[in-house]
């Protein structure tokens, strides 16, 4: 385990250094990633003012959503931001010089580039968060206790999509933006899956569980889970971990390497 | 004319050739309009009208403007940063062809492809959903103002790719525009549904003659009279975006040298 902090450790310190080095690039998209959040953030009161319900949800309650899929999204780009860089790596062939490297591979492909950007946004996520959930009048210590435990499984299923991307990345040479499906798909995520129709909601909480990942943290803080549907949640984020965790060791079995 | 037609139908013909990774591109496009489509016809299910608009209206603006959107902001010229920084740009300043067009032409053929898909998703959804989706109005005066969009599109993204005569931190400022151009241009809604002052601020910068007004005149009912401002504006736009970069494309060709070649 020592070992192991030590190893991700030093990638993260050369991440660190390398993000660094463009402090141009790093001003504009800090600017890029804060424009988003605020217009974001700013199209919710445009909605509220126009209506006082969206799905029989209130103003607070959309932002709580919005700020759990930004804290869950954010954390997720900071441990895993190396995923992005993961398809030249396959296409080149430098990954077999990873493969070498006595240590997991994943410690480099899946957490080897912490992103310190998204490090500097989350603090104010967490801060708004705080500052909503303390006005929503159901708050309790057992909905706060269920809100992290489900942040933590959406985490789980947040790395199994990861795996995922990664294990695509080695079985279809020919896609080259597979991580910004993932992207997209969970950014449908940002409001309550209610506001869409059947099949898209059904589709994106039991197919492509966006909706566990996203909205069922939310929904537990506001008191909207039923018990089942934690037990659901459990199950089924172990199960995908376990569906990722066997096609990477399948895509590893067909990497060509060099000249391949 | 015709070597500029050859370079056309050989960029739809590279887009045919990686087809899941075509495939796969058109799915995130479909992906990104159901947001705002979904996310405003929840808000009409309590409220019958949101600023100006009825609910097909509204949603008539998004499809519309997701259409348009498709052809204005495809584009291609993320290929001449990346060019210019590693020398790949003097293959073809050596061809004997203009550099401005050779790139716009590439430019149509991606356009072309997108928009192509574009309407075929676009009436599926519409289709699937069941959307009550309006004529399109006011054509004569679209088409001039359309192809006014295209063009001040390809000129902003043009002179940000010029910007690699100077500098390798391309992505970041481009970043930068397609946030502010995804937020203010009117993807998620339209302009004058914002406070006064708020919609009179964006529409002194180019994003809305880019998305925005296109859209709206597409469902528009209002005189004509009343948009006198926004041609005026789309027009200055245009005519700036285009000298910007010619002026950064002088600058930049002639600060530009590299060796191997």
């Amino acid at each position: 385990m020592k070992r192991s902090l030590k190893i991700f450790y030093l990638y993260a310190l050369l991440s660190y250094k390398t993000i660094f080095q463009t402090k141009l690039g790093v001003v504009f998209l800090i600017m890029g990633k804060v424009f988003r959040f605020l217009f974001l953030f700013s199209l919710i009161y445009l909605i509220f003012s126009k209506t006082k319900l969206v799905k029989g949800y209130t103003l607070d309650q959309m932002i709580i959503f919005y700020l759990t899929f930004n804290i869950i999204d954010s954390t997720v780009q900071i441990l895993y931001r190396e995923v992005y860089r993961f398809r030249p790596q396959i296409v080149s062939g430098s990954f077999d010089l990873i493969l070498l490297k006595p240590h997991h591979p994943f410690f480099r492909i899946l957490l080897g580039g912490v992103d310190f950007l998204d490090i500097i946004l989350i603090i104010p996520y967490v801060l708004l968060l705080i500052f909503f959930a303390l006005k929503i009048e159901t708050i309790s210590f057992v909905s706060i206790i269920s809100y992290l435990t489900l942040i933590l499984n959406s985490f789980i299923i947040a790395t199994s999509f990861h795996i995922i991307v990664l294990a695509l990345a080695i079985l279809t040479t020919e896609v080259d933006h597979t991580i910004m499906i993932y992207r997209d798909i969970t950014g449908l995520a940002r409001f309550p899956l209610e506001i869409y129709k059947q099949p898209i909601q059904g589709i994106f909480t039991f197919v492509i569980p966006v909706g566990i990942m996203m909205s069922f943290p939310a929904k537990a803080l506001l008191g909207l889970l039923n018990p089942a549907t934690y037990l659901f949640s459990f199950f089924f984020s172990i199960l995908f971990l376990l569906i990722s965790l066997k096609l990477w060791k399948s895509a590893l079995t067909k990497y060509q390497s060099w000249g391949g | 004319m015709k070597k500029y037609w050859a370079v056309l139908t050989v960029t739809i013909k590279e887009y045919f050739v990686y087809r899941l990774n075509f495939i796969l591109w058109r799915f995130r496009v479909v992906l990104n309009i159901l947001l705002p489509l979904f996310l405003w016809s929840a808000v009409f299910d309590k409220s019958a009208v949101v600023g100006n608009y009825n609910m097909s209206q509204f949603i008539s603006y998004l499809v519309y403007g997701n259409l348009i959107g498709t052809f204005v902001f495809g584009t291609r010229t993320f290929d001449i940063s990346s060019d210019i920084n590693d020398g790949k740009i003097i293959n073809t300043l050596l061809k004997p062809v203009s550099f401005f067009t050779y790139s716009f032409a590439k430019e149509l053929a991606d356009k072309s492809v997108n928009v192509f898909f574009a309407f075929i998703e676009m009436y599926i959804i519409v289709s699937v959903f069941n959307l009550n989706i309006i004529p399109p109005k006011n054509l004569l005066l679209f088409i001039p103002i359309f192809v006014n969009s295209i063009l001040i599109s390809y000129f902003i993204n043009l002179t940000l790719s010029f910007l690699g005569f100077w500098t390798t931190e391309i992505w970041p400022i481009r970043f930068i525009y397609v946030m502010l151009l995804s937020f203010i241009a009117g993807n998620y809604f339209p302009l004058d549904i914002l406070p006064q002052s708020l919609y009179n601020f964006i529409m002194l910068t180019p994003f809305p003659y880019m998305f925005y007004l296109p859209s709206k005149l597409l469902i528009s009912n209002i005189a004509i009279q009343q948009y006198n401002n926004s041609f005026i504006m789309s027009y200055l736009w245009l005519i700036g975006s285009y000298l910007i970069t010619r002026l950064t494309w002088i600058k930049g060709i002639k600060s530009f040298s590299f060796w191997g070649r």
